[in-house]
């Protein structure tokens, strides 16, 4: 998955990457401000994600329009008839994953759609990563992209965010190393040909080249998780339900940009 | 024969003048799986790619293409030609499990 990354433990107990290839520092990116995985990419994959015709998540937004519009089944009232256009939700878009006072859970934008499914629609709810809610997904954020990610966080939600963010913190797997260390201490650090962002969400879901296809935000936690040989949990989880929180909350301010494209 | 159930984007203008380059841009949902890889459980993971993209202005064919395994998924073309006459443009797509996509565009050639 990600074998090119060697960790040697410093005696000091510091860590260091060694990258096998050059490790070279953004110099370009200003500190302090999150910048968006876009500000990482190569002038190619930039042009790629802006293009309006060619940029390959708009296959999933096409196909999440279709799905919108259809009946499930016979008798069934579609997303559309309920709803009107997806765009009249883009602005929940930027506010999730949140708080569900009822439930007293985290609810992101996955959740919401399988839950209209199942409680609305009476039908089984598409599963995590199936094309069905790649596509909703996509087709709803897509509505939403030029709106700035919330950072508002409910007072209740607030041990759940704490949470997301001590994950971001901890680290963990066979290479011992946390999110942090990756995207924040290594941001701008090359790996092979790719430069290491922020792990910023605000691109979600984002079509990547190293998985030659759409995929939603625990997807790549799975994946980052997986890179660092550490067990990832199930998609929809309650950890990574927190971790999105604390993403959310960190990258506030970061234009939407769905369906990015990344290496 | 079945029909391909995912998507396709084809940007073509419905008009272009006479002796005009038109372009025509493709882009198809497609996992163009190798024959290579080798998956989770160990085993191969079966070839599954488009074979065949064929164009056809008129009765000219303006492209026929075989295509191979080492092209990435949901590939995109781009081709471009004159347009000479008012006519049909087809577009015939084909995959190694007998889907097949046609799609007809008319383009109208303009003084
Ligand atoms: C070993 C280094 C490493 C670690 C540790 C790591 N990641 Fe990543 N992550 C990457 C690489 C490489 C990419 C792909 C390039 C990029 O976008 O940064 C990536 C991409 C991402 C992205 C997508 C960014 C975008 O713009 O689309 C997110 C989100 C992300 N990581 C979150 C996490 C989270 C959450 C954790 C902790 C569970 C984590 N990462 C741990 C290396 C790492
Ligand atoms: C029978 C009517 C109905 C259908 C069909 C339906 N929904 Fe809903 N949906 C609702 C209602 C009612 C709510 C909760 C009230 C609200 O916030 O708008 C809701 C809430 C949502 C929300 C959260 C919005 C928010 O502001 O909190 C999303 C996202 C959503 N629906 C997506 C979908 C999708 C995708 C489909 C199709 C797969 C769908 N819905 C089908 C009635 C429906």
């Amino acid at each position: 998955m990600f074998p090119s990354v060697r960790v040697q433990r410093l005696p000091q107990g510091g860590l260091t990457l060694a990258l096998g290839l050059c490790l070279s520092l953004c110099l370009s990116c200003s500190a302090g401000a999150a910048q968006s995985g876009l500000a990482y990419l190569g002038e190619e994959l930039r042009a790629l994600q802006a293009d309006p015709f060619a940029n390959p998540g708009l296959l999933w937004v096409d196909r999440g329009t279709a799905l919108w519009q259809a009946a499930p089944a016979p008798g069934v009232p579609a997303c559309a008839s309920c709803h009107g256009a997806p765009e009249s939700l883009r602005a929940v878009i930027p506010t999730l994953p949140r708080w569900n006072p009822a439930t007293e859970r985290l609810e992101n934008l996955e959740g919401l759609i399988r839950q209209c499914q199942s409680a609305r629609q009476h039908q089984p709810p598409a599963p995590y990563e199936s094309e069905a809610l790649l596509a909703l997904t996509t087709r709803l954020a897509h509505g939403a992209r030029g709106l700035p990610l919330s950072g508002a966080v409910a007072q209740e939600a607030a041990p759940a965010l704490a949470r997301g963010e001590a994950f971001f913190r901890e680290r963990r797997g066979q290479l011992g190393l946390s999110c942090a260390d990756c995207h924040e201490r290594y941001a701008g650090a090359r790996l092979r040909g790719d430069r290491v962002s922020e792990g910023m969400i605000n691109g979600f879901p984002i079509y990547r080249l190293t998985w030659q296809t759409l995929g939603s935000r625990h997807r790549m936690f799975r994946w980052c998780n997986e890179a660092v040989r550490a067990e990832p949990y199930p998609f929809g989880a309650e950890p990574y339900l927190e971790l999105e929180l604390f993403l959310r909350h960190r990258g506030a301010g970061l234009p939407l940009e769905t369906p990015a494209v990344r290496r | 024969m079945g029909t391909l159930s995912l998507p396709v984007r084809l940007a073509l203008p419905a008009e272009a003048p006479a002796g005009g380059v038109v372009s025509l841009r493709l882009l198809l949902q497609h996992p163009m799986e190798t024959g290579y890889r080798i998956g989770e459980d160990g085993a191969r993971i079966p070839r599954h790619i488009l074979t065949r993209l064929r164009v056809s202005y008129g009765d000219r064919v303006i492209a026929d293409l075989t295509l191979r395994p080492a092209i990435a998924a949901n590939p995109y073309f781009a081709l471009s030609f004159i347009a000479d006459e008012t006519g049909p443009v087809t577009l015939e797509v084909e995959d190694d499990r007998g889907a097949t996509l046609t799609e007809t565009r008319m383009l109208t050639v303009v003084p």
